[in-house]
This record gives structure tokens, C-alpha cells and sequence, in this order.
């Protein structure tokens, strides 16, 4: 079918009603998620999960997509209002947005940050569009060998990013791995783990995995401190960014949503790293690098255009390969193979519906998102002043809902407890928390991969170097554990990656 | 102190190795079976958290306000236990009203009101409306 009639297609899938709903749903859920703080798209996203199962498969990816770029308008929120991330792809937007709302200008970073990540979403919606047809056909090549690879250099990819420890990273991964295991093995049927729980002989279902670490590990590292939060009381007028914001950004914004676009789709970078990327690359295109950090505006659509081209990015190599390059994008794989959605190159070309319905309903996303946003930043504020004393018990009761509803078995709330308090210790002995929940999504894809090319070249291991492209893709995962170590040794100088990366990509 | 968390994934590392010796390393054709990546992954965490314990990372580690989080995680399991023998709605109104009233400085008429509440409310919208499992328990709604 033509390319257009099928983006047609998509869009008259996108806004039949239901799916408009759900769009709705979630872009509201995902602003909100991303306003309040101590819940970020990746805890956000797991306790949304358990609802999304009982949805049609592309009505539920719609609604999960929102939720992931939703976030990214609603983080910005509270960065700029009360100096504090209200998820890790906003921490760059504190710096300046807090700066320019003690000038009075809160309304306009409010503005500009809402309308700079409509633009820079739109555009990387488009990107996906243009990108991934032509990828998805390139990747029709590959077999398990290839696959296999291709998920080695995602995990080490995620693990060299993911912080300051290589070794713990590489520990997780491992670790993630090894719980990646549990169940009974498909091939040969051995039941690996299970202690002789039958509740066990599926493997440890990731959501609840997932939901501890992340929900419920943020949530006990939330109440170690003072539960108390300042809210700036700011002039909410005059939200619109004027003439002279508006041409001071005007590269801005290209640059950032080039580089949120590509760095998102990088397995290992994702939001995060997309934002301070961003940032850094303005502050040194600028002609005034020293004003950054004291209410510029550039230092607020930088960081916010580039997070949210970042989800188009990220949905690029999710959607055609089946690679997730962050631990969002990994629960977002766990669920459409849930859903059973195979991601990968044959889903365009055997699920068109889905995959156009999909990309088209992020167009629509973006465009509620600026509504709900513009207008509605003064509810999203006021929600801040709910107390987290009364918050923290809410969340938590969701997350309960959540864990239990996906089996109606309370062994995946005492899975989601176990791992949360995993999620808390790893807080604090700074083990990275990404490459567990990528491996442990990754992990049977891979072993499968592995034991079926092993089959199918009659036990010769060296079948992954001989395909080219599986040797490439080695070389490559190799390169980058090795690469800072490297550069070290030529230059003389120690890795400049800041290290904030770590939880929510 | 960054030892204490290496040497826990040491001991992991080697309870999950050793279990994969249980099972075949080679299926029947001569392909790896289903003991062989536990086992290299076992190896692998024990070698990693041995390169930690050599060179630990991390001095201080703090452990504020840990009376609140043992609390918390007290609430949690006393919740796993009880949700399928009482049901939902009474157990989570209880885990909200306890959580409620102890998080905040005093207690207050609403705390309760709020828990009851959102306990009914919730499991409205949830069981009724959505469809999803929550045991009913005593209340038989």
C-alpha cells in the first residue's frame, strides 16, 4: 500500500474516538506524572501498565506512548516553579527556569518550555515517519545472529552510560540477566529457578519487577527525607514567550531537536542524556555561554525541545528493531510483547494498521499536550501543593493496585515489595538500576537468539563473527566499554559524561 | 561499606551458579542447554563483585530517617498478607489510614475520611468499571 494512504489510514485510526480518548488519557496521566515529583515515566509508566492489558493492543500503545512524552512537557513544570526535576530529563530546565521565574518571568519559561517541546515533538514524530520504513527494511536482513548483537550493543551501550561504576553497571546487566532466567526454558522445558512454585514457571513478570525498583524503591528513598517542599508562588501572567524570546531560540530550537532526536534513538542514551547533551551544545554555540544558568531562555528550550525529540528518536529502533534504548522504551517493549506485538522490522509491514495508528496518534498527543499545558499550567501548580505526605500514600496504594491486578496473585506484590526494597539499596550503594530492568526485558529475547543461531550454524560460536554484521555490531558493543578507557589513555583526561544519568532515561 | 552491597552480590553470584550446575549444561543435539548461561552469569557477578570488593567505590553511605521506611515496608507486607483473606477495600483503607496518619505531623479528621474513600472509590473504578481483578473479601461487592 502507498506510503501516504497509509499514513491516512493512521490518522483515521488515531482519531476514532476511542483511541482519541485514550490519547487523551494518557498525555494527561503522563503530565501529570511528570509534574509530580518522586514519580517519573518510568515508575509512571509500570503502574500505568496493569490498566493498559485490558485495552486493544493499539488503543494501549497510544495511551502508553502519551504517557512517555507527556511526561516530558510536565517535567518542566516543576523545574521551573520549585527548582526541583520532576523527572531526570528536566533537571536541566531547573537552571535556568528557575532563574528566569525569581526574575518574574515564569510564565514565559512555562510557555516557551510547552511550546519548544511541541515543536521539537512534532518534528521528531515526523523523523520516525521519514526514518523508520527504511530502517525497518534494512533489518528485514538480520537473523538471530544479528539480533543477538544488536542486543549486546544496546545492554553495553546502556551499561557505559548508565554510571559512574562500570562494574556495577556490568553487575546489573548480569544481574538482570540472571533474573531474566527464571522459568521454565523454553527449548528444553527445564524449569530454571522456580523452587517449585508453579506461580514462578512463567518467569518473573518484569511489571512488578519493574514497579519496585522503580516506583517503590523512589518512593522509600522519597521518605528517608524531609517531606516537605517549598512552592515558588509565581506571576503566572504573560505566558506566552515574546518576539525577542522567540528570536533568541531560533536555532535553538533546531539544534536541540537534531540532537535530542538522534541521541534518543542511541541504545543507551535516551531523554536524559539527550537534555544535558542539549544544553551543553547551546551554552557553548552562544555568544553569551556566561549568562547560562541565570534566566536565559535558550537554557529552557534547549533541554525541554531536546527531551521530547528524544521520545520520537527513542520509538525509531524500539518500533522497527524491537531495541529499547532506555529503561522506559523497556518497559514499552516489555508491554507490547505483552500485548503480542512483535516490534521489529516485519511489524510495518505486517501490521501497518498498528504501527501508523500509533505514530500518527503522537501527532495528535503533542497537540493536546499544548493545550493541556498552556492553559492549564495554573492546576498543574496548584497540584504541587498537595503535600507529599498525603501523595506518598496515594502512589503507593497505585502501585499495589497495579501489581496485584496483572495476575490477581498477591506473589507479584510480594515480588514488587522484595524488589523495592532491592530498588532502595541499589539507590543507595549507587548500583544503576537501567541495565537490570534492560536485561531482564532483553534477557530471554537474547538467550533465545543465541541458542537458535548456535542451532542453525551447528554449534560453531564463531557464526557471530563471521556474519558481518554481527561482528560489526561486537566491535561496536566492545568499543563502548572500552572506549572511555581509551580515550584516557590517549588523552590524558577523564570522561566528561556527567553522571546524573543513572535512573529515569 | 560499598563492600557490604559487593559482597551480597558476591554470595548471589555463587548461590546462582551453583544452582545452574544443576541443570544440563548440552541439550541431547550437542546445544547449549539450560544450565550454561545461569552458570556464566553466576561467574560473571562473582567476578564483577570481587573487582568491587578489591576496589570499593563508594565511603559513607547514610541511612536517614530508616524508622519511616521500616514502617513503610511494615505497612507493605501486614497489606500482602491480609489483602486476600480480608479484601480489598478494608485493606486498603487501612494501609492508607495508617500511612496517612503516621507520615504526617498529627492526626486529623480527614486522614480517615480520605483512606475510606479512596479505598471505595478506587475499587469502583477499578473492579466495577474496568474489570480487574481485586478480591472482594469479607465485603462480597
Amino acid at each position: 500500500m502507498d506510503t501516504i494512504a497509509l499514513v491516512g489510514q493512521g490518522f483515521a485510526t488515531a482519531l476514532a474516538p476511542q483511541n482519541l480518548f485514550f490519547c487523551f488519557i494518557g498525555v494527561l496521566m503522563g503530565t501529570m506524572i511528570g509534574v509530580l515529583p518522586g514519580l517519573g515515566p518510568v515508575s509512571g509508566v509500570a503502574i500505568l501498565l496493569p490498566i493498559v492489558f485490558t485495552l486493544d493492543p493499539t488503543a494501549a500503545m497510544i495511551m502508553l506512548a502519551g504517557i512517555y512524552y507527556g511526561s516530558m512537557y510536565g517535567g518542566s513544570t516543576t523545574s521551573i516553579l520549585i527548582n526541583t526535576p520532576g523527572e531526570s530529563a528536566s533537571v536541566m530546565t531547573c537552571l535556568d527556569g528557575y532563574a528566569m521565574a525569581r526574575q518574574g518571568r515564569a510564565g514565559a519559561a512555562l510557555g516557551m518550555s510547552a511550546l519548544a517541546s511541541f515543536i521539537a515533538g512534532t518534528v521528531s514524530v515526523l523523523g520516525l515517519m521519514v526514518l523508520a520504513p527504511p530502517l525497518a527494511r534494512v533489518a528485514l536482513s538480520f537473523g538471530p545472529a544479528e539480533y543477538f548483537a544488536l542486543m549486546i550493543l544496546g545492554l553495553t551501550m546502556l551499561t557505559r552510560l548508565a554510571g559512574k561504576s562500570l562494574v556495577k553497571g556490568l553487575m546489573m546487566g548480569a544481574f538482570g540477566l540472571a533474573l531474566g532466567t527464571v522459568g521454565i526454558d523454553p527449548i528444553t522445558g527445564t524449569a530454571r529457578y522456580t523452587f517449585g512454585r508453579p506461580d514462578l514457571a512463567e518467569g518473573l513478570n518484569f511489571v512488578p519487577v519493574a514497579m519496585g525498583i522503580f516506583a517503590l524503591g523512589e518512593i522509600l528513598s522519597n521518605a528517608e527525607q524531609s517531606l516537605t517542599r517549598d512552592v515558588f508562588k509565581a506571576n503566572l501572567k504573560g505566558l506566552l514567550p515574546t518576539k525577542a524570546d522567540w528570536f533568541a531560540v531560533r536555532w535553538t530550537l533546531v539544534r536541540a531537536t537534531i540532537i535530542g532526536f538522534f541521541v534518543g534513538a542511541l541504545p543507551g542514551a535516551g531523554a536524559t542524556v539527550a537534555s544535558f547533551m542539549a544544553y551543553a551544545a547551546e551554552k557553548k554555540a552562544s555568544k553569551h555561554p556566561e549568562k547560562f544558568g541565570t534566566g536565559v531562555i535558550e537554557g529552557v528550550a534547549a533541554p525541554e525541545a531536546a527531551n521530547n525529540a528524544a521520545t520520537g528518536g527513542a520509538l525509531v529502533p524500539l518500533l522497527t528493531l524491537g531495541l529499547p534504548s532506555s529503561a522506559t522504551t523497556a518497559i514499552l517493549l516489555g508491554a507490547l510483547l505483552i500485548l503480542n506485538v512483535r516490534p521489529g522490522p516485519l511489524l510495518i509491514s505486517e501490521r501497518p494498521e498498528f504501527f501508523w495508528a500509533v505514530v500518527t496518534s503522537m501527532y495528535v498527543g503533542n497537540v493536546m499536550l499544548l493545550i493541556l499545558n498552556l492553559p492549564l499550567v495554573g492546576l498543574w501548580a496548584s497540584m504541587l501543593r498537595i503535600p507529599y505526605t498525603i501523595l506518598l500514600p496515594l502512589i503507593l496504594v497505585f502501585t499495589l493496585i497495579g501489581a496485584y491486578a496483572l495476575n490477581g496473585n498477591v506473589i507479584d506484590i510480594w515480588i514488587m515489595i522484595a524488589f523495592g526494597v532491592i530498588g532502595y539499596l541499589m539507590r543507595k550503594f549507587d548500583y544503576p538500576a537501567a541495565p537490570l530492568v534492560l536485561a531482564l526485558v532483553l534477557g530471554p529475547l537474547m538467550e533465545t537468539n543465541f541458542r537458535r543461531a548456535l542451532s542453525l550454524s551447528q554449534n560453531d560460536y564463531t557464526v557471530f563473527l563471521t556474519h558481518p554484521i554481527s561482528a560489526f555490531l561486537l566491535a561496536c558493543a566492545v568499543l563502548s566499554l572500552t572506549w572511555p578507557t581509551l580515550v584516557r589513555l590517549v588523552t590524558g583526561r577523564k570522561d566528561a559524561l556527567p553522571a546524573v544519568v543513572a535512573e529515569e532515561i | 561499606m560499598d563492600r557490604i552491597g559487593a559482597i551480597a552480590m558476591l554470595l548471589f553470584g555463587l548461590f546462582w551458579a551453583w544452582m545452574a550446575t544443576g541443570y544440563a549444561m548440552q541439550t541431547r543435539d550437542g546445544n547449549p542447554g539450560p544450565g550454561l548461561l545461569p552458570l556464566a552469569l553466576g561467574v560473571m557477578i562473582v567476578v564483577l563483585a570481587a573487582i568491587n570488593i578489591a576496589r570499593p567505590e563508594v565511603e559513607r553511605i547514610a541511612l536517614p530517617n530508616i524508622r519511616r521506611i521500616l514502617l513503610i515496608l511494615a505497612a507493605l507486607v501486614l497489606y500482602a498478607l491480609l489483602l486476600e483473606v480480608v479484601g480489598y477495600v478494608v485493606t486498603t483503607a487501612l494501609l492508607l489510614g495508617f500511612l496517612l496518619v503516621t507520615l504526617a505531623d498529627r492526626p486529623k479528621w480527614w486522614q480517615p475520611v480520605l483512606a475510606i474513600g479512596v479505598s471505595l472509590g478506587t475499587y469502583y473504578v477499578f473492579r466495577i468499571v474496568l474489570g480487574l481483578p481485586l478480591p472482594p473479601g469479607l465485603l462480597e461487592l
